[in-house]
């Protein structure tokens, strides 16, 4: 291809499939050159999306390995694409936790002391300390992006597993590569359990609020320009102590939560028609409301007290729901096999197996993963 | 000759009878049809195509011409029925593709760049970058002739720049 014109070489160039372009780096300067040229890195997102169109790209971390996971709804397969290996012999890659905001993916590593965040498109890693505490486990970080400074700050509490609040607020800003005590108090306490989300920049979770928190459940946003906690938003259906609540984006661009009645089995999924720091509206009708009693048979269990995932597809009409398996045929066997389920909102599913699993309490936790520019 | 049969003549002189309608295909040829270039009588010549490869550019338009036709024969077509199409001209193209060397990949699109035949530039790339995805960086090198101008210093920095990957 030496030969080649410099404008075919880069169409050849920009079909490569957006996690092999590391490949295309390391054949020689010219094309290291290229593929660092930000028109160039443009074409290559755009030809990604036309290719993957019919699929969705989720990262997920599975026993603390990190995946690149191709969901296609329309044919219902689960692919693993590639897993998270280090080309730098001193970087561990045993992660524990991961959060998606803009294309960049902040790290929790395995034993808790140290964040990394890494954008995989250009392969960029940042190491961040964090700092004292640091050998506390239950600290907790979020990324988000300062539309004023326009800078990405991770946000890190400290959080006791109390009603009382947090112990200690952080926040980092990766321009000026500091950290900085933030004195602000939420009006909730944070479900924490349920997972957080990035949406337009900033973190929304669940949150417990008055009169006590476990009777009313709340969304709750962290606004990453102002550096403040939202007031607690109204959420559709009733929340009952022990109820499983997940939250999840929408096309990022709307917010879902699914909570699933541990009396009932219910299953009800809800999407938001306007999400803003500090006001939300609801669509009328629930986007999916089934008795889960028969999958709950069939031993599936959405996770228990730990950060669970899923996603739906408006289009489909499907919820994606990741979990562990409890049954094998007639018996009950150690929650150790991770698995996915596709939910119509029909009532049809489909469960795969996504491989056996050494941690009975580590469970499949994924976000969905857009590839962007962001430079670190 | 039938008046919508046009001749083209390869650059090692082959000469090949194609469909107007498929020659089309080429922005380059439909051009020169529009301004009255071609002589009736005469073939058009590419100095830039050996025949070999116009062959399989012949074959590529003639394929996609009664693809075409199909379209305008079917508009109220089933989205099952549209479907169905999409998927066998892709298992078409796939066949094609796989049936040709590397080597010949490369001909063929500098064949269809000259041509200018967008949906054929498309096709070619897409399964050369497919071939590559899953190949080491020495391999890339190797397929497409690229000498590594790396010093090891160098090479170990851009390790180091590209330092988590999913791979």
């Amino acid at each position: 291809m030496s030969n080649l014109p410099k404008d075919l070489a880069e169409e050849v160039l920009s079909r490569v499939p957006v996690k092999s372009i590391r490949k295309v780096r390391f054949t020689s300067k010219k094309w290291n050159t290229l593929s660092k040229d930000k028109f160039f890195a443009m074409k290559h997102l755009g030809e990604e999306r036309l290719a993957t169109a019919n699929k969705f790209m989720v990262v997920m971390m599975m026993d603390f390995e990190v995946y690149l996971m191709n969901i296609n709804l329309q044919d219902k397969v689960m692919e693993r694409e590639a897993k998270l290996i280090s080309l730098v012999d001193s970087y561990e890659v045993d992660i524990a936790k991961v959060f998606h905001c803009d294309g960049l993916l902040l790290c929790i590593t395995k034993d808790h002391t140290k964040l990394v965040v890494w954008n995989p498109y250009w392969g960029q890693t940042r190491w961040i300390e964090p700092t004292h505490n640091s050998h506390r486990l239950d600290f907790h970080s979020y990324a988000g992006y300062d539309k004023a400074c326009r800078s990405y700050k991770i946000l890190r509490f400290i959080d006791l597993n109390s009603p009382t609040l947090f112990v200690e607020v952080k926040i980092y800003d990766l321009n000026s590569d500091s950290w900085r005590i933030l004195d602000v108090v939420p009006d909730g306490k944070i479900f924490r359990q349920s997972g957080g989300v990035s949406l337009n920049g900033n973190t929304y979770w669940f949150a417990g609020g008055k009169p006590s928190v476990y009777e009313k459940a709340f969304l709750m946003c962290f606004d990453f320009t102002s550096e403040k906690f939202g007031p607690l938003l109204p959420i559709p259906s009733e929340w009952y102590f022990n109820d499983i609540v997940l939250i999840s984006t929408v096309r990022e661009e709307q917010l879902a939560i699914a909570y699933l009645h541990r009396d009932s089995f219910m299953l009800e999924i809800w999407i938001t028609t306007k999400i803003e720091p500090n006001a939300v509206s609801w669509s009328n009708n629930v986007f999916l409301s089934l008795d889960m009693t028969p999958l709950v048979d069939l031993g599936f269990r959405p996770g228990d007290g730990s950060d669970v995932s899923f996603f739906i597809d408006e289009e489909k009409k499907v919820a994606v729901l990741f979990g562990k398996d409890t049954r094998e045929g007639n018996r009950d066997i150690n929650p150790t096999r991770n698995v996915v389920y596709v939910i119509g909102v029909d009532g049809s599913f489909t469960k795969s197996n996504l491989g056996e699993s050494p941690y009975q309490s580590c469970y499949p936790l994924g976000c969905s993963y857009v590839p962007s520019l962001v430079q670190l | 000759m039938s008046s919508n049969m046009i001749m083209l003549k390869s650059s090692d002189g082959a000469s090949f009878e194609i469909e107007e309608a498929a020659a089309r295909k080429s922005k380059i040829i439909a051009n020169m049809i529009e301004v009255e270039c071609v002589d009736e009588d005469k073939a058009i010549p590419l100095q830039n195509v050996t025949g070999n490869i116009l062959a399989l550019v012949i074959e590529y338009c003639n394929k996609h011409i009664v693809d075409d036709d199909d379209d305008v024969a079917t508009e109220e077509a089933s989205e099952e029925e549209e479907e169905a199409k999409k998927k066998k001209v892709d298992d078409w193209e796939a066949e094609f593709m796989n049936s040709m060397s590397l080597e010949t990949m490369f001909e063929l699109l500098l064949a269809a760049n000259y041509l200018n035949i967008k949906s054929l530039i498309d096709l070619v790339c897409q399964t050369i970058a497919n071939n590559i995805k899953d190949k080491t960086p020495e391999e890339v090198r190797k397929i497409f002739s690229i000498e590594n101008d790396f010093t090891p210093e160098e090479e170990e920095e851009i390790r180091k720049e590209n330092a988590w990957a999913f791979g």
